[in-house]
């Protein structure tokens, strides 16, 4: 198992249950997608991830101590 | 077609007269209201060639068929214009309530003509238009007027005004309501400043009807429930615009530094965990379910906001890390009527030609005194005011810098990088109104989504069906937040005009008004090569974060524009080709 | 019982005026909602006020034909007695009742599913008893 700090921004945080960051033990093997569909998010509903500060494509395979912050769906500016 | 008053107030400053005609309700079925219809207004009625800050140049204040009903996030009116800064069409769009009060008293538009002989303001009250002495309130902040004008006329008058920057014709400022929403580029400040127009203040006691009420009111309802208030754009009332700092962190186009880098070692200091531990409240505009409106207060300063644009141009782009001094440098720009994206690019600019020793303005990234002090030397044009208001544009005509003045046009560019985001240089270049975020934004796609950001493969196709889908959007008039789709935007609008539009209808509107602003431009002389980026773009590469090592190779950019007029119909020297017109019935 | 109007929720949008004023007048006229929500800056402040109906029953007491008479948990208002007197409209204490070009307007709870209720996007307005009986609109 690896252990990865996980924080969901924007209105996402319910699939915490009202927690907005949360330490998660994971398979080895988990990739950054695998974070959305084990926390139940919809994939359509998560714009990107980053992984340690840095934008991280979805099949991004994390590590032990990863921080991975989900941004939601965003329009405008 | 339901949802019109299907009346226009057309009022003669010069003269201090009034009158009342029928909405063009044949252009309305083509252009619908908001942008669209005031782009076409505007085009019809100014002469080629017009000076924007003479007495011939106009002023549309625009609603469309859903202000003042309860559709969801339809608080927002259209202002167009010609701009004073760039010499295109200038369309802005203001939240707030002002834009329902204009229906409830009775109007879809005002079309305001002439100028004043001395500082004024208006006073509309149903059908009673009152032309009214700015005296003793020329030459004060927004903030202070609005105060006064609300214990005038009640608080449940709405206004618009200007600050002192509108009144010195500076052509980055901007129209103020509800203190802290704007409209706010292009210098439609200075419009209504060169009118010796201080303020529009509107009650209107009357209503909105729409075809079948019953029926659109559960209708309505179901759809916010459904679609609006979702995660899809909830963000909106959590975080608001700055959870977006984090974002452009995140891919690397955070406008760092007048545009050198796309990371800004500092930006948690600015970014949305930052602004909600600072947070008094929320607000929203006229029926809008989101409510994104943050406010905000560090000591003195007090803003609702600030958003991810000031953030990112007053904050990350100064290189100031420091949240108070952003929200101070929003608060004086709002009250001295300034667009915060342009002051705070071009003082960004500013820093960097001081910085290069090419001229020194006394600014340095990062020095928060200086830095204060520059919204009101811009609004008074004194001191480096009167030199940075001359926006970055002026600037580099005047000092130099010309390939790191990060403007296309004369509108100083907004929050996002491009060469990290290449589809975002094609929509800078070929927006109507100059650099703007508000055509097409295919950053969601791209650096904010899993579309390939360093390819010009697609984009053309992406930010032409972009800007259709804002522009139908914006003559609705819908608020950007809401991110609903084509078929949703026509079952709403069908269900408020008693019409059958479908998706593919919106998308054709979408076009027409699109074209329709292109062709105002090309009547005024632009063309290919008025659609540029500056050069720092093609030759200077970012340093840090998801895009480092990336520039837009100029060729590259060249091709994507040249399939972006294929796409369009139009020719290789960026007019609309005389089929295009036709076909778009324009 | 009736209404309840929580401050700290609101974010102003005035959809409660909106549907009020549609689903009781066929118009969207915030002027002819029969409740009051303002959220509005004042010296530096983000301020959110409220008022609703609270059932005090004063206007039904004060009404001269009994054109307003208080209900099960709501008022009931029958039009054809009304003289237009405008007595209720001075004494209801939270200035909520309505005077229209003919006659008033009163909050009746919707029949039971007020709007204001089902259209405010972040519970800014519940009521206590939301009864059984759904009047269609």
């Amino acid at each position: 198992m690896i252990k990865v700090q996980v924080t969901l921004i924007g209105s996402l945080y319910k699939y915490l249950h009202g927690e907005k960051t949360k330490k998660i033990d994971f398979q080895e093997g988990t990739s950054a997608e695998d974070i959305l569909r084990e926390l139940g998010i919809p994939s359509e509903y998560c714009s990107f991830m980053m992984v340690n500060g840095l934008k991280a494509p979805r099949s991004y395979m994390l590590c032990e101590g990863d921080e991975v912050v989900v941004f939601p769906l965003v329009s405008g500016g | 077609m339901l949802g019109y008053q299907n009346k226009v107030l057309r009022i003669d400053l010069t003269n201090r007269n009034k009158s009342v005609e029928a909405l063009n309700m044949e252009w309305a079925k083509k252009y619908i209201g908001g942008k669209g219809l005031g782009i076409k207004y505007i085009y019809e009625e100014l002469k080629p060639g017009t000076d924007p800050l003479s007495s011939e140049n106009k002023m549309i204040l625009m609603t469309g068929p859903f202000t003042g009903t309860t559709v969801p996030c339809s608080g927002k009116l259209a202002i167009i214009s010609r701009s004073p800064a760039t010499g295109t069409i200038l369309d802005c769009s203001i939240g707030g309530h002002v834009g329902a009060e204009l229906k409830y008293a009775g109007y879809d538009a005002m079309i305001l003509e002439g100028a004043c002989d001395s500082p004024s303001y208006l006073f509309l009250e149903d059908d009673k238009l009152q032309f009214l002495s700015a005296e003793g309130l020329w030459g004060k902040g927004a903030h202070e007027v609005e105060t006064e004008l609300q214990k005038r006329h009640g608080r449940d008058s709405k206004v618009l005004c200007i600050g002192p920057a509108g009144e010195n014709l500076v052509t980055m400022a901007c129209i103020n309501s509800e203190y802290y929403r704007q409209a706010g580029r292009g210098g439609i400040g200075a419009v209504m400043g060169s009118k010796m127009l201080k303020a529009i203040v509107i009650k209107g006691t009357g209503g909105v009807k729409v075809a079948n009420i019953g029926e659109t009111l559960n209708k309505v309802n179901e759809i916010m429930r459904n679609d609006t208030l979702t995660d899809a754009n909830l963000w909106a009332y959590t975080d608001g615009t700055p959870m977006i700092v984090d974002m452009s962190q995140g891919a690397g186009i955070l406008p760092t530094r007048n545009f050198q880098d796309g990371t800004f070692e500092f930006s948690a200091g600015i970014n949305s965990e930052s602004m909600q531990k600072s947070r008094s409240g929320k607000k929203g505009c006229h029926s809008c379910g989101l409510g994104c409106g943050n406010f905000t207060k560090i000591g003195d300063a007090v803003v609702e906001g600030p958003e991810y644009e000031t953030l990112a141009l007053c904050g990350s782009n100064c290189a100031i890390g420091d949240l108070g001094a952003v929200v101070k440098f929003n608060q004086l720009c709002d009250d001295f009527g300034v667009d915060t994206i342009s002051a705070g690019n071009t003082t960004a600019f500013a820093m960097e030609l001081t910085e290069k020793g090419i001229k020194d303005f006394g600014l340095q990234f990062g020095d928060v005194d200086a830095y204060l002090a520059v919204p009101e030397k811009i609004a008074r044009k004194e001191g480096i005011g009167a030199e940075l208001a001359l926006g970055a544009k002026g600037l580099a005509r005047k000092y130099g810098g010309q390939d790191f003045a990060m403007e296309v046009k004369g509108l100083e560019f907004p929050g996002y990088e491009p060469r990290g985001s290449w589809g975002m240089g094609l929509a800078y270049a070929t927006s109507d109104r100059g650099a703007c975020h508000m055509r097409a934004w295919p950053v969601a796609q791209e650096a904010y989504g899993d579309v390939d950001c360093f390819t010009i493969e697609g984009k053309a196709q992406m930010v032409a069906e972009l800007q259709h889908y804002n522009s139908v959007k914006f003559s609705t008039i819908l608020c950007d937040f809401w991110a609903l789709s084509l078929d949703t935007l026509a079952e709403v609008l069908n269900q408020v005009t008693g019409e059958s539009f479908t998706a593919a209808d919106m998308e054709k509107i979408g076009e027409r008004v699109t074209n329709i602003a292109r062709l105002f431009n090309m009547r005024e002389g632009f063309r290919r090569e008025d659609d540029y980026l500056p050069n720092r773009i093609f030759k200077d590469a970012l340093k840090s974060g998801a895009a480092a090592g990336k520039t837009i190779p100029k060729e590259e950019f060249e091709k994507m524009l040249s399939e972006y007029y294929t796409i369009r119909g139009w020719e290789a020297d960026g007019s609309i080709s005389q089929s295009k017109i036709e076909e778009l019935e324009i | 019982m009736g209404l309840q109007f929580h401050g700290d929720k609101c974010i102003g949008c005035k959809l409660c005026h909106l549907v009020c004023s549609a689903s009781h007048e066929g118009v969207f006229n915030p002027r002819l909602a029969r409740l009051s929500v303002e959220s509005f800056y004042e010296d530096g402040v983000l301020v959110a006020e409220g008022r609703v109906c609270t059932l005090c029953g004063q206007c039904a007491d004060a009404c001269p034909t009994s054109a307003i008479t208080m209900g099960d948990d709501r008022l009931i208002f029958n039009e054809e007695e009304c003289i237009d007197c405008g007595v209720c409209v001075d004494t209801c204490p939270e200035g909520v009742i309505i005077q229209k070009e003919e006659k008033i307007g009163v909050c009746d709870l919707c029949g039971g599913n007020p709007w204001c209720v089902r259209s405010c996007p972040h519970g800014a307005l519940s009521c206590e008893e939301v009864l059984a009986s759904e009047e269609a609109m």
